[in-house]
């Protein structure tokens, strides 16, 4: 018999395997330890005011889970604005759809009752730093999830695209004739990340462009993306575009990075930038997954009294 | 660079180009320079007034386009209109101006022949050895797929996902919801051979599937895989475990007669289909797109 119950420190091992494999398709997903479920705090990205989790017990086993959260008001560029309600993970076993669908009307019950109209589900911004690589929502390879959602009416409402470029040779790149100064390059950390390249182009002392290329991995922290830099930040102001400056940026950090170490090299971008598919295929990075968010507009429960 | 038509002499070229183009696509496979010997031995019978142009860079080919014209056929799956379709088109990585002449090229065409939409990769014009049946454009092949984007083309909504299943084994098949007889017939198919399963209630076909055994290009593995055409079942019988009761069948079907590996496909947005093979053990492989333009024909 399925039950559907909230998670207790006890289940943390076992939510965590099935964690690993779910997401195990997906690329950069290595299997987890219950210690990043047992404390939730652990696993925090964009601020939430509550959060919970529901596990599906059948016959003692746990056979998936659904991660909620409430979104706090946007305070920083990136956060998802509108203090949507958010389904930070939903994972079920293969041939448990059944689970799946169980889940997610649980998982919806708890976002309604706290007032939640709108719901976002697998958005990067509440993804497990262990998942995947920066800004990726639900991988397509995880293909039983992604259905999920469509059957029970969620929308697409972002599709983010990785490309990998291995045992990269970045090329050589004359630098443009464009009136600017370009300072940086191998730093300790990369915003949030680790230690890569990050190199900023200035003019009359402003910022008008970026390059950031960390490294995502150690010896202690994700050793899978150990040899991986992953450009995170590639920026050029408007009035300075269309003059080979990004693709001089993004080949000298590239060059910079290869020679302290990482020997591949991964980049994004958003589904409808053809530009930058061109851009980055013509570095010869390839395609290497497709992820995708999703959103819903919960229909308002009907009140006692009312037609 | 200059855009030419095809000559025979050209074939050695384009196959070298298409068979780098289509490295890193799942399911398809090099194909020797025969194929590429004439374009009579490519032409589809769907389509009028084909053509194929190659852009030659210091006398090598650099990409090359394929179009023609749908003719007005009701017919699946023609498209309505008479658009002119490219089949293929292609052109190597870092080379966006060879793509981009050739689009150019497509819109001439497109005027001279007085059509005002052209569809590009649609499954219906695809080349017979290239991805699986209804497969369009890769989303492997990238720098193709942004080229259409880049140039005014838009994703004509029909995308089409990939699964496969390496090793499967046939899900336990469910005590069917009705009384039915399964009914396999063996014959030549498109990639070699054809099985077609048939639920029958008497005289009455409640559903079916089809499988092809075999790739569409050439591959030692080719006898191994086998593909899932169609799952069809009676509407009024949909939701009740049919559908799942005649594809484990013809599954179990497939591994006796040897095959190994399985692949099935559906629109990108058909949910329920998506969730009933991937939660039967398919897994995704590869996404394909068609795109499609309006021209004005001044």
């Amino acid at each position: 018999m399925l039950e559907i119950v909230p998670f207790e420190p006890e289940m943390a091992e076992a939510v965590a395997r099935c964690y690993s494999e779910v997401a195990a398709p997906a690329p950069f997903c290595e299997p987890v330890g219950g210690e990043w479920f047992a404390d939730l705090k652990k696993l925090e990205r964009q601020p939430l005011a509550e959060e919970q989790v529901l596990v599906a017990v059948a016959e003692g086993e746990v056979v998936g889970f659904a991660h909620m959260g409430l979104a706090r008001p946007a305070t920083d560029d990136w956060h998802c604005k509108g203090e949507p309600g958010v389904i930070r993970f939903l994972a079920y076993r293969v041939r448990e759809r059944a689970v799946g669908a169980a889940l997610l009307e649980a998982a919806e019950g708890w976002l309604r009752e706290r007032g939640r109209p709108t719901i976002v589900a697998g958005h990067c911004n509440f993804m497990y730093p262990f998942y995947h690589l920066p800004f990726s929502h639900i991988s397509e390879r995880m293909a039983h999830v992604p259905p999920l959602f469509g059957m029970a009416g969620y929308e697409v409402e972002e599709s983010e695209v990785f490309f990998a470029w291995e045992d990269f040779e970045a090329p050589e790149v004359e630098r443009p004739e464009v009136e600017v100064e370009i300072v940086g390059g191998w730093q300790k950390q990369v915003s949030e990340f680790g230690p890569g390249v990050e190199l900023r182009v200035l003019r009359e002392g402003k910022r008008v462009g970026v390059c950031e290329i960390p490294t995502l991995g150690s010896d202690e922290w994700r050793p899978e993306l150990k040899e991986w830099c992953f450009c995170t930040g590639l920026h050029v102001d408007d009035d300075i575009q269309g003059r080979g400056l990004g693709k001089y940026l993004l080949a000298r950090g590239l060059r910079e990075a290869r020679e302290r170490g990482p020997r591949h090299a991964l980049i994004s971008t958003d589904w409808n930038n053809h530009r930058a598919y061109l851009f980055y295929t013509n570095f010869d990075y390839r395609f290497l997954d497709r992820t995708f968010s999703f959103r819903k507009a919960l229909k308002a429960a009907r009140r006692k009294g009312t037609e | 660079m200059e855009i030419v038509a095809f000559e025979p002499e050209m074939a050695e070229g384009i196959t070298r180009l298409y068979n780098e183009l289509i490295e890193p696509v799942p399911d398809v496979h090099p194909v020797p320079a025969e194929r590429f010997a004439s374009v009579g031995a490519l032409t589809s019978k769907w389509l009028r007034d084909e053509r194929v142009m190659v852009a030659l860079h210091d006398g090598k080919a650099a990409g090359f386009v394929h179009v023609g014209v749908a003719r007005p056929l009701d017919e699946d799956p023609v498209p309505k209109g008479e658009p002119v379709a490219i089949r293929f088109l292609g052109y190597r990585v870092g080379q966006r101006d060879v793509g981009r002449r050739l689009l150019e090229w497509v819109d001439e065409y497109a005027r001279e022949q007085k059509r005002g939409t052209i569809l590009a990769w649609h499954y219906f014009a695809r080349y017979p050895f290239y991805h699986c049946p209804w497969g369009q454009l890769s989303q492997r092949m990238t720098h193709v797929q942004a080229l259409f984007g880049m140039y005014g083309y838009a994703e004509a909504g029909d995308s089409e996902i990939y699964l496969h299943w390496h090793d499967f084994e046939p899900p336990a098949a469910p005590t069917p919801p009705l009384e039915v007889e399964m009914k396999p017939r063996w014959s030549d198919g498109p990639l070699g051979s054809r099985m077609v399963l048939r639920a029958m209630q008497g005289d009455r076909e409640l559903g079916s599937c089809c499988m092809d055994r075999g790739q569409t290009s050439p591959s030692p593995e080719a006898e191994d895989w086998c593909y899932c055409d169609s799952l069809d079942v009676e509407d009024g019988l949909q939701g009740k475990g049919l559908g799942k009761y005649v594809l484990a069948s013809a599954l179990e079907e497939m591994r006796r007669a040897g095959c190994k590996h399985t692949a099935i496909s559906t629109t990108w947005n058909n949910y329920r289909a998506a969730l009933f093979y991937t939660n039967l053990g398919y897994r995704f492989a590869d996404q394909t797109y068609s795109f499609k333009k309006v021209v004005t024909r001044g």
